[in-house]
């Protein structure tokens, strides 16, 4: 037993408020310290200043709620929070009464007057974290900025900074059995990115192409990590006794259904359009290069059909992951079926 | 034929009912309120915690009811309302807020009204099903006055409210309890030897009438309560549950995400077999006395096994397997279009250099008609 494991078996039989209080500190809101770092400001000096989010449980789990209780409407609420250092700490969301559509989704008159008066009233309940962002959905088509969206989130940062924007795709939640969820900010106007590789690929409607590909340099996104409390972690300790059969009762396949059908006419959709402009590309209707071609689709990062076969393994992947699962389920109760 | 149906399960088999005692229990709790009301004291336990801190309140926060939680909660209180929906008897409780609430000199606990109805108002606008089913408060026991609260305010609001007490300090005293502490730095706690219920931790009341000493009087009497939720919220917790660590992030792929959580299930199911089997082992050795209802519920379970043998799900499964054999397929084509491309490509390129500029530029060794 080294040193260090002596001194936590030493912590844990002794002093268990210890870690406790060491562990939920942060949900201690330190005014005097969010003042003075909000007078610093030492994001308005460096716009890549923030690096990461951490996401409390409740808020992750409200905000995974909310998002699918919208279906395919985009819904959109506000984050509570604070700053600490190069991060911030989403404590709480609450939802906005917004009129959203399937492709947008913005805060009206009665929007703003809702969050003044909430965020207002929750100082009569203890909870002084400002608000620190706003988070939306895009259900189906995945996790980045449009360009009203950048707008948006420009405007924000430009007048209450430090603002954070979170994207969440409750259709991709479900069929991949995980939440997604990302977390931006945007540059300043005249800011150029440094050209770095793109960051995680993934899937992006035919129909949103375009608007995703204009606006994805102005802004980044940020490493997204979840905290919970001591007693948030007994209790789900206990949860979790009630709630193994959950997973074994499930099945990703009959739920994503839809989506499924929806990614394969995308993909076959965006084989079509890769077709189409090949014709194009070849004014003398005979021989000629493929689009792929990596000069004329420079700063795309590899070719359409790159990209298309990536987005076709995603959705194989996925889908022979619940089909997996499906036959374990088959195996364990129903054996007589295992000769098929 | 009829034989086959015949075996299929009658009704859907409602995964989250657990245990005999909480059978068809009403009260359904979502996790989210659990976690809600739990994140509730924590906030307040912090502000308890660190008193270095909080000294250097003023007396103006006092007044806003900022006011640091004392243990026993003497000067404010950790409590709030239950949002939910009601059907008949069954009542499942979604979501729930905080209430600001201060006792006075005399005991007595005084709930800011304005707030609570304003309160109410913000959120019925944006979940318009929801309605008031009851509220909740920290601590270790109901008091009279808590009985009072019940009877005088929260009845206006639902005329049968639901009451759920927790009271986080009754298990952190137990040592296994301690070692999941750390933050998941601990070893794992087996969770068959955790405490089984939850029951001191989170306790649901509902009022009901009684005939003590001839006269008729409203107690408030335990029921039992079960756990369900939605899709989403189950990832969510799922994902917190796992990954929810100080610095953690999750660098495992999907599929291995996936596979681990159906492992712990069956892990977990395999826990509970052999816990019946030993019952059973028991009984028939003679070593326990025979207990014809839990017997009858073994029988029970096991005559549904196997779950769906039918030529109806066989044809559906089979059709599943296919779609999904297709899918796959079509990503290979895909794959291999896409490598197909790149090496055509590159042939195209390579003969394009070899060739000088002229007529014939645009013509590779793989013309396209």
């Amino acid at each position: 037993m080294n040193s260090v494991d002596a001194r936590r078996a030493f912590e844990i039989e002794n002093d268990i408020t210890q870690t406790t209080a060491q562990d939920d500190i942060r949900y201690f809101y330190d005014d005097q310290e969010q003042a003075r770092l909000r007078e610093r400001k030492p994001w308005s000096q460096d716009p890549n200043w923030f690096k990461d989010v951490h996401i409390s449980a409740v808020a992750l789990i409200k905000m995974a709620m909310h998002a699918r209780s919208g279906g395919s409407i985009e819904i959109m609420g506000s984050m509570q929070g604070k700053v600490a250092d190069r991060a911030f700490i989403v404590m709480d969301v609450f939802p906005l009464p917004v009129e959203g559509t399937e492709t947008r989704v913005s805060a009206g008159q009665a929007a703003s007057e809702f969050l003044v008066t909430y965020s207002t009233e929750c100082n009569q309940v203890a909870r002084r974290e400002n608000i620190i962002g706003w988070y939306h959905s895009h259900p189906g088509y995945g996790c980045w900025l449009s360009g009203i969206d950048v707008q948006t989130q420009s405007s924000h940062q430009q007048y209450e900074d430090p603002f954070l924007a979170i994207v969440i795709d409750p259709v991709r939640t479900i069929s991949a059995g995980k939440v997604d969820l990302g977390a931006f900010r945007t540059y300043p106007l005249q800011y150029k990115p440094p050209a770095e590789g793109m960051n995680e690929y993934q899937t992006i409607p035919l129909n949103k192409i375009e608007d995703f590909g204009v606006h994805c340099n102005s802004y980044y996104p940020l490493e997204v990590s979840y905290f919970k409390s001591t007693l948030d972690a007994t209790l789900l300790d206990l949860l979790w006794n009630k709630y193994w059969a959950r997973a074994l009762s499930t099945s990703p396949l009959v739920q994503s259904k839809d989506y499924v059908v929806q990614q394969l006419t995308d993909i076959s959709n965006k084989l079509k359009e890769t077709e189409k402009q090949m014709e194009k590309g070849n004014p003398h209707g005979r021989g000629g290069y493929y689009l792929s071609d990596k000069k004329t689709l420079a700063g795309k990062g590899g070719g359409h059909l790159d990209q298309i076969s990536k987005d076709a393994q995603k959705c194989c992947s996925e889908h022979v992951q619940s089909i997996m699962s499906m036959y374990i389920k088959n195996a364990m109760f129903s054996p007589s079926h295992m000769q098929n | 034929m009829t034989g086959k149906l015949h075996s299929a399960p009658q009704c859907e088999i409602d995964p989250l009912r657990d245990g005999a005692n909480d059978e068809g229990a009403p009260i359904i709790l979502h996790p989210l309120v659990v976690l809600n009301v739990s994140d509730h004291y924590t906030r307040f336990a912090a502000i308890r915690l660190f008193p270095r801190i909080s000294s250097r309140r003023s007396s103006t926060d006092v007044e806003k009811g900022i006011i640091p939680f004392a243990e026993d909660g003497k000067e404010t209180r950790v409590l709030g309302i239950l949002l939910g929906t009601q059907r008949g008897r069954m009542v499942e409780v979604c979501h729930s807020f905080e209430l600001p609430a201060r006792v006075t000199h005399e005991g007595r606990t005084e709930i800011e009204e304005a707030f609570m109805v304003r309160r109410i108002e913000q959120y019925q606008q944006i979940f318009a099903k929801y309605i008031v089913v009851g509220w909740y408060f920290i601590g270790d026991k109901i008091t009279p006055e808590d009985k009072r609260l019940h009877a005088e305010v929260f009845t206006r609001l639902n005329e049968a409210p639901l009451l759920l007490v927790m009271n986080p300090t009754s298990k952190l005293s137990g040592s296994q309890v301690k070692l999941r502490a750390k933050g998941g730095a601990g070893p794992i706690v087996e969770p068959m030897k955790a405490p089984s219920q939850s029951a001191g931790l989170l306790t649901t009341y509902q009022m009901e009438l009684k005939v003590m000493a001839d006269k008729p009087t409203m107690t408030l009497a335990p029921v039992p309560h079960r756990y369900a939720s939605e899709d989403s919220e189950r990832i969510a917790v799922d994902h917190v549950m796992r990954h929810a660590v100080p610095g953690g992030g999750d660098g495992a792929s999907s599929t291995t995400l996936h596979l681990n959580n159906l492992k712990r299930s069956i892990n977990m199911l395999e826990s509970r077999i052999k816990v019946i089997v030993a019952f059973l082992e028991a009984t028939a050795r003679g070593e326990i006395e025979l207990n014809h209802s839990l017997l009858r519920q073994i029988g029970g379970v096991c005559a549904r096994l196997p779950a769906l043998d039918c030529a109806e799900f066989s044809a559906a499964f089979a059709e599943e397997k296919h779609d999904s054999m297709v899918v796959a397929y079509l990503s290979g084509v895909t794959k291999s279009i896409c490598s197909l491309n790149e090496v055509v490509d590159m042939f195209n390129r390579f003969s394009d250099r070899a060739t000088p500029v002229g007529g014939s530029r645009r013509r590779g060794p793989f013309p396209r008609q």
